[in-house]
């Protein structure tokens, strides 16, 4: 469960501004595979109503694809569009995976932070972390 | 709503995440690269004197008597006078003889050289808008007319939530306890541990105090908050049953 919530994170994270906190408004978007060096992306606001489809990616768990609809600058909704199971035991992963994702998205943009304090995080704990989700939103 | 500009850098050090965010204008520009690159050298550095899952630092090899103290970088001489400073600061709460594999107390800096470091390398930081966050323990410093960084202080009965949040313009935060790495705290007056704070989050201007005060506080438990008494420094302290404690002035919406 918790490996397939961070595959959706960082399918999200990858290619929309994945929290808008503060910054929503003009929320720079994260280019893939961009170097350090090159010059910062350009703000972004995202319309009311917008919708984003991030492009469909195969995981140890199947072909996972996620849309995300803005309003007010904001995400308001994180919708699965494709979830192709590789076996049944997914199928139960995934159902609890994406509203953990979709809450965790929604709670941390209302409580509109820059940043997490927290009780060491190791590299693993990370990956499935509030701020992990907050630094590949503004990811170089 | 801010529209500041906004970059972030990461890299795994020390056994942890170390993100980087730095706001406004010009982050492009290659002083800005050299100064987040100095901020990663020195944090490199420093776990390849002090880090003790690694059999060729200085601390691992001064462990096994291979190195003599006096001929261990000077780090280690700073460091070990400033362990000394924080176990008599916090009463003994805070104590880098920890217990080792056999029981047997050895000296474990750990706990002190990651504040201590990422308040050294935030000071390579001087001049910019930044957000420092090293495995959850925040520097930030702020720019006039910037508003200040909004530090979300992880839940620690269910981190994926915030217990609260803490607007920082400037100084520290960190937070100890036992929701990440279970029961790692260590009482050094009973040498069992510590499990009655699930989560202390302490504010301040330096990193290594507040650091070093909340895993003080996360062992001695709620009645540790005296120790901040008349220190500068400000916490918020949860029990495991859900149970909230806070000094008098902190800061932060809880």
């Amino acid at each position: 469960m918790r490996r397939i919530t961070f595959f959706l994170l960082a399918t999200l994270a990858g290619l929309v501004g994945l929290f808008s906190y503060r910054t929503s408004l003009g929320a720079a978007i994260p280019r893939p595979g961009q170097a350090l060096a090159s010059p910062a992306p350009q703000p972004t606001r995202f319309a009311d109503g917008q919708v984003v489809d991030g492009s469909a990616v195969t995981t140890d768990y199947g072909v996972v694809q996620v849309r995300v609809v803005f309003a007010g600058g904001r995400i308001a909704d994180v919708v699965t569009l494709q979830v192709h199971t590789v076996h049944e035991h997914s199928l139960v992963l995934n159902d609890f995976a994406l509203p953990e994702l979709k809450q965790r998205v929604l709670a941390a943009q209302s409580a509109d932070v820059d940043t997490v304090t927290g009780a060491t995080a190791t590299s693993r704990a990370y990956l499935d972390s509030l701020q992990y989700a907050i630094d590949q939103a503004h990811r170089a | 709503m801010s529209t500041l500009p906004r970059r972030a850098w990461v890299e795994q050090l020390m056994g942890m995440p170390v993100s980087l965010h730095l706001r406004g204008p010009g982050l492009a520009a290659p002083p800005v690269a050299a100064a987040v690159e100095a901020v990663f050298a020195l944090l490199r550095q420093v776990d390849a004197v002090f880090s003790t899952y690694r059999a060729d630092s200085d601390v691992s090899r001064v462990r096994r008597g291979e190195l003599a103290a006096g001929g261990a970088h000077p780090w280690v001489a700073e460091v070990a006078e400033l362990c000394e400073q924080a176990r008599e600061r916090t009463g003994g709460w805070f104590d880098a003889m920890l217990p080792g594999p056999g029981g047997a107390p050895r000296w474990d800096p750990t706990g002190l050289v990651k504040g201590w470091a990422v308040e050294a390398a935030a000071r390579l930081l001087s001049g910019h808008d930044f957000c420092l966050n090293a495995g959850g323990d925040v520097v930030v410093a702020t720019l006039p007319g910037r508003p200040p960084w909004r530090v979300g202080v992880e839940d620690p009965l269910d981190p994926s939530r915030l217990a609260g949040v803490l607007p920082l313009a400037a100084g520290a935060a960190a937070t100890s306890g036992t929701a990440r790495r279970g029961a790692h705290l260590f009482d050094p007056y009973h040498g069992t541990a510590a499990t009655e704070v699930a989560g202390v989050t302490v504010t301040g201007p330096s990193l290594l105090w507040a650091d070093v005060y909340a895993t003080a506080v996360a062992a001695k438990g709620a009645t540790g908050l005296t120790l901040l008494s008349g220190t500068g420094y400000e916490a918020l302290l949860i029990e495991p049953g859900g149970r909230r404690h806070t000094t008098g002035r902190f800061p932060g919406a809880v």
